[in-house]
C-alpha cells in the first residue's frame, strides 16, 4: 500500500513541524516514509507545503497524486485541490468554504472532513487555563496531524510519541494542551476512517530504521570519516548541515567556523588540510561560484579538501529554495586552467552518508579537491533508511606521513611534489609543522619542493604529473564507486541519470517490470567512459536530469561517442516525482514519446 | 638563539635592489632566530605580489596563497592545529584592497597569529598602480594622472575591527621592526604590523628619505590600552607614527572554541585519532524510528 499526505500553510505557521510529526508517527508504527518539503525564499507568510508518502515497503520518492490534503487555510486548498486523487480526503477548517471545489469533490468522490479548529482551541484553552489565544493558533497543526491519524487508522500512541519527541525545551509545557486538542481532532478523523481504503495498523516485525534528512546524513558521513573541521557561509539549502554539526560540536570536538564569505570558507579548509586535518565546506551554487579560485589553488598544490555543493535553481540568485541539477559542468570545470578533481554524486539520502565519508578517502589518497554534488531535494527531504552499514568503511589517508618525533636540529627540505618514475602520480605528503622538515606551496607553477619555477621542462612534467592522477583514479577505483546498475541488463532501453532523480526513477521502474536498465553515474568526473559505454552501447538511451541543457548527456556523448535517443528534462524548480516518470516511461515504451520530454508538474 | 643561517632558504630572491622588502625579510628572520622558534614550527602564509615571494626566501613552511587571501588560509591552519606558529604576510593591495574583508573579519576572531603588511602605496609586481594607501593627488611614475582615490587608514581600521595588537614600523629600521615582530609573535591574539616599505622602482614619491622625514616614534608613556588614544595617533596622518598603537588582552579564537568544544585544543582537528571509526550510534538514537 502507499498513501500520500500533503499539508500546506503560510511559512512560519508550523507546516514543517506538522509534517515531521506525521512522518515520524508513521515511522514509529513501522512504516517507511519519504517527505518532500517546498517553501519560498521568505520567512513568514508565503505558501509552503510538505508532502509525505507512506508505505509498508521502502518509499524512494514522493508522488504528485495525494490521498489526503490537509490545511487550515484556504490558499493551500486553492493550490492543491486539483492533485487530490479519486476517493481522496480533504481535512480542513470548518470555517473554510469548500463549495468552490465542488467540481473536484463531486467528480473525484472526495471526502471532506471539517474540523472545528477554533472551537477545539477555545475548549483546550479553557481546560488548561491558557489565555493567549493568538499563540494557541499553532495548535491547529497538532489537530491536523491527529485528525489525519484518525482517518487512516494510525494508533494515536504513535502520534503522541512523535509529539513527545518534537515538543522539547520551551515547547514542553504545551505538550499536554496539544495532545488534548489533538485527540479531539483524532476522534473526528476516526468517524471517517471507514471511508479510507486501508488502516495503518502497527507493523509487528519492525526493522530498525532511521529517519533523516539529506543534510543530516551528510553530516554523519563527515563525522564517521574523521572530519572535524567544517566552514560555511549561510546559504539555502546548505546551512542546515553546518548548524546540525554545530549542535554536535561539543560531543565530537568538531570545529565549525562561520566564515565571512565563501571565499574564506574554502580557503580556511585548505589551510586546515595543510595542517593535517580532514576539512570540508558545504554550500550551494552562488557560494560554489565564489570558490572557483580556491579550488584551483587546491588543485595546483595537491591539497585534499571536500566541498559539498547542494545545487539549487540557478543561475545567479536563481531559485534559492527550489531544486535543480544545473551546476554539473561547472563543478567539473570550475577554476581557470586545468587541474585534477573528483566530482561524485549521491543518489539518495543513505548514499549521501556513504559517499560523503568516502569523499575524504579520495581527497587524501589523490591529494585533490573532491566535490560531492548534491541538491535541494536531497538536502531537505526526509526519509526512513536502514541503519547505515559502515562495517566495510575504512579511513584511508593515502601517502600522509604522521607522528614523527623530532631529533636533533637538522632541517631538511621535503619534496612535497616529488615526481616518481612510475605510474604513481601521488607524492608523499606531510602536514605543515611536521618536525625536521620544511616545504613550500605556491599557486605558481613550482618545482618538487614547491618553489616557484617557470622552467618549461619542469612545467611539462609537473602539469602532467597532476593531470595523470585522473587516469590513476580510474584505474584504481572499483566499479561500485563509479556507477550503480539496476533493472534488466537484457533490456533494449537504458536510463542514465545522476543524483537525486534515482528515487523517482527506481520507483517508476517498478511499474514496468523488467523493461528498463538503469545506470546511475556516481563518479561523474573522472568518467570511466569504457565502463559507461559497455552498459549503454547498443540500447535505446534515455537521459533523465533536472537541467535545461542535459549536462550529463553531453558529457557522456563527449566521452563515449554515444548519443541519447530520449531526453527527460525538468527545470521548473521542482523535483521529478514518481508520477512524472511513470508517464514519461510509458510514452517511451509505447513509442509515443517525443525525443525531448519536458516535465512541468509541481507547485 | 637559533642560527639565522638555519632560516635562510637557498632560493634566490628576485626583489629589486634597494627594495624595502629586504629589510623586512631580515627583521623576520632575526626575530624567529632570537625567539628560538624552530623553522619547522613556523608556517608563513603570503598573498600575491612582491611581498608574496617572502616565504620562498625563508627556510620554514611557506605557503604562497592567493591575492588578498593569506588570512583565511592562516586561520584555518591555526584552528586545525593551534600549536603552529602562524605568520601571515601581505602587501598593502593584498591586505587593504582585495583582502579587506578578511582583514576586518580576522579582527573579529582574534586568532593567535601575526599579520605583517608591506605597505608601499603601489602594486609593485604589476608595475606600479595605485594601492589603497596611496594618498590622493600623488602621481608616482606609473600613474597616467594624479591619484583620484583617497587613501584608507589601516591602523584605525584595525583598532576598530578588534585587533588586539596594532603596530607600525619601517622597513629600514630593522631593529625597530625586529623588536616589533618579536612582540607581535609573543602577543596572545592577532597582532598586526603595518610596515612602511619604500618601493624604489615604482613609488617615486614615498622614497626612503621622505619616509624618514615624516616618521615619528610613539612616545614611551603612550597608553597602549586606550583605543581612543590609539585612534588619535592613527588619525594624525600628518605624522607617520611608528610603534605599538594598541595592545590589549582578549580571548583568542582558540580559547573561545575551547569553551564550546569538549577537548580543544588537545583534540584539535589535526590531532584526531583516525585509527578507529567514530561511533555515531549515540547521536543516531535521536533519529531512530
Amino acid at each position: 500500500m502507499i498513501l500520500t499526505w500533503l499539508i500546506g500553510g503560510p511559512q512560519g505557521s508550523g507546516v514543517d513541524t506538522s509534517a515531521n510529526s506525521f512522518a515520524r508517527s508513521c515511522a514509529y508504527a513501522g512504516y517507511w516514509v519519504f517527505g518532500k518539503r517546498e517553501y519560498h525564499s521568505n520567512i513568514i507568510g508565503e505558501h509552503s507545503y510538505f508532502v509525505v508518502s507512506v508505505s509498508d515497503k521502502e518509499v524512494k520518492t514522493f508522488r504528485d497524486k495525494i490521498e489526503i490534503l490537509t490545511s487550515f487555510e484556504q490558499r493551500t486548498l486553492d493550490i492543491h485541490i486539483e492533485d487530490v486523487a479519486q476517493n481522496g480526503f480533504v481535512i480542513c477548517d470548518e470555517e473554510i468554504d469548500t463549495s468552490k471545489y465542488s467540481y473536484y469533490i463531486d467528480s473525484r468522490n472526495l471526502t471532506v472532513v471539517k474540523i472545528p479548529y477554533r472551537k477545539i482551541i477555545k475548549e483546550t484553552a479553557e481546560k488548561f487555563g491558557l489565555t493567549d489565544l493568538k499563540k494557541l493558533d499553532v495548535m491547529r497543526n497538532s489537530i491536523s496531524v491527529f485528525a489525519s491519524g484518525g482517518v487512516i487508522g494510525l494508533p494515536a500512541e504513535f502520534i503522541e510519541k512523535s509529539m513527545d519527541y518534537i515538543f522539547v525545551g520551551k515547547r514542553r509545557k504545551v505538550l499536554e494542551p496539544n495532545r488534548y486538542a489533538g485527540l479531539k481532532g483524532y476522534e473526528i478523523g476516526q468517524k471517517y476512517s471507514d471511508k479510507f481504503p486501508f488502516k495503518l495498523k502497527k507493523i509487528e516485525e519492525k526493522q530498525q530504521k532511521f529517519i533523516l534528512t539529506g543534510t543530516q546524513a551528510t553530516a554523519f558521513g563527515k563525522i564517521i570519516a574523521g572530519c572535524r573541521f567544517q566552514t560555511y557561509y549561510p546559504i539555502t539549502p546548505a546551512t542546515d548541515e553546518s548548524e546540525f554539526l554545530e549542535s554536535l560540536a561539543k560531543k565530537y570536538d568538531f570545529v565549525v567556523i562561520q566564515a565571512e564569505d565563501e571565499i574564506a570558507a574554502l580557503l580556511m579548509c585548505i589551510g586546515a588540510s595543510l595542517a593535517g586535518a580532514r576539512a570540508a565546506t558545504s554550500t550551494s551554487g552562488p557560494g560554489f561560484s565564489l570558490m572557483a579560485e580556491g579550488m584551483g589553488w587546491a588543485g595546483m598544490n595537491e591539497v585534499p579538501v571536500v566541498i559539498i555543493n547542494y545545487q539549487r535553481g540557478g543561475p545567479s540568485t536563481g531559485l534559492p529554495t527550489r531544486h535543480e541539477q544545473g551546476d554539473l559542468k561547472f563543478a567539473i570545470n570550475a577554476g581557470h586552467g586545468e587541474f585534477p578533481r573528483i566530482v561524485i554524486s549521491p543518489g539518495d539520502i543513505a548514499e549521501s552518508l556513504y559517499i560523503t565519508a568516502e569523499a575524504f578517502n579520495f581527497a587524501e589518497k589523490y591529494q585533490l579537491p573532491v566535490i560531492v554534488i548534491q541538491d535541494k531535494f536531497l538536502a531537505n527531504s526526509v526519509k526512513t533508511i536502514l541503519p547505515p552499514d559502515i562495517s566495510k568503511f575504512t579511513i584511508q589517508r593515502g601517502k600522509l606521513l604522521q607522528n614523527q618525533t623530532v631529533d636533533g636540529g637538522e632541517i631538511n627540505k621535503f619534496k612535497r611534489f616529488e615526481i616518481q618514475d612510475n605510474s604513481d602520480f601521488v607524492s608523499p605528503r606531510i602536514p605543515v609543522g611536521y618536525p625536521g622538515f620544511v616545504f613550500w606551496n605556491t599557486g605558481d607553477e613550482h618545482d618538487e619542493y614547491g618553489h616557484i619555477c617557470e622552467d618549461s621542462e619542469n612545467r611539462f612534467r609537473m602539469h602532467q604529473k597532476r593531470m595523470k592522477k585522473l587516469e590513476q583514479i580510474l584505474s584504481e577505483t572499483s566499479e561500485e564507486h563509479k556507477i550503480s546498475i539496476f533493472g534488466n541488463v537484457k533490456s533494449d532501453f537504458v536510463i542514465v541519470s545522476w543524483g537525486s532523480t534515482k528515487g523517482s526513477i527506481l520507483s517508476a521502474m517498478e511499474e514496468f517490470q523488467d523493461s528498463f536498465l538503469f545506470v546511475q553515474i556516481k563518479m561523474i568526473h573522472p568518467l570511466d567512459s569504457d565502463l559507461v559505454k559497455r552498459y549503454i552501447s547498443g540500447r535505446r538511451k534515455i537521459i533523465v536530469e533536472q537541467n535545461y541543457t542535459a549536462q550529463l548527456a553531453s558529457i557522456i556523448t563527449e566521452r563515449t561517442g554515444e548519443f541519447f535517443d530520449y531526453f527527460i528534462l525538468k527545470w521548473n524548480g521542482r523535483p521529478m516525482s514518481h508520477d512524472d516518470l511513470v508517464k514519461a516511461f510509458e510514452q517511451i515504451l509505447n513509442g509515443r514519446a517525443d525525443k525531448k520530454i519536458f516535465l512541468t508538474s509541481g507547485k | 638563539m637559533l642560527s639565522k643561517e638555519l632560516y635562510k632558504s637557498d632560493y634566490e630572491s628576485d626583489w629589486c635592489p634597494g627594495c624595502g622588502d629586504f629589510g623586512i625579510l631580515q627583521a623576520l628572520i632575526q626575530s624567529l632566530s632570537e625567539l628560538e622558534i624552530s623553522p619547522w614550527k613556523t608556517v608563513i602564509f603570503s598573498g600575491i605580489g612582491c611581498s608574496g615571494k617572502t616565504p620562498h626566501y625563508i627556510n620554514s613552511y611557506g605557503i604562497h596563497t592567493l591575492h588578498g587571501r593569506p588570512l583565511p588560509f592562516a586561520i584555518g591552519a591555526k584552528m586545525a592545529n593551534p600549536s603552529l606558529n602562524v605568520i601571515a604576510i601581505s602587501g598593502d593591495g593584498d591586505a587593504y584592497g582585495i583582502g579587506i574583508g578578511h582583514f576586518v573579519n580576522a579582527g573579529r576572531r582574534n586568532p593567535d597569529i601575526t599579520y605583517i603588511v608591506y605597505n608601499n602605496g603601489v602594486y609593485g609586481l604589476t608595475k606600479g598602480q595605485a594601492s589603497p594607501t596611496l594618498r590622493r593627488n600623488l602621481q608616482p611614475k606609473s600613474l597616467k594622472y594624479p591619484n583620484i582615490n583617497n587613501s584608507i587608514n589601516p591602523i584605525a581600521i584595525a583598532v576598530s575591527a578588534g585587533y588586539t595588537f596594532v603596530a607600525r614600523s619601517f622597513a629600514y629600521n630593522v631593529k625597530h621592526l625586529k623588536d616589533t615582530i618579536k612582540k607581535a609573535i609573543l602577543h596572545k591574539g592577532i597582532a598586526f604590523i603595518d610596515v612602511l616599505q619604500p618601493c624604489p622602482t615604482f613609488n617615486t614619491v614615498d622614497t626612503k628619505e621622505s619616509y624618514m622625514q615624516r616618521i615619528k616614534i610613539l612616545p614611551e608613556d603612550h597608553n597602549k590600552k586606550d583605543a581612543v588614544e590609539a585612534m588619535k595617533y592613527a588619525l594624525d596622518v600628518d605624522n607617520l607614527w611608528i610603534g605599538i598603537f594598541y595592545q590589549v588582552e582578549d580571548q583568542t579564537y582558540e580559547q573561545r572554541y575551547s569553551q564550546i568544544l569538549g577537548q580543544y585544543p588537545k583534540n584539535c582537528p589535526a590531532n584526531i585519532d583516525m585509527s578507529v571509526i567514530t561511533d555515531v550510534s549515540d547521536s543516531l538514537k535521536d533519529f531512530s524510528s
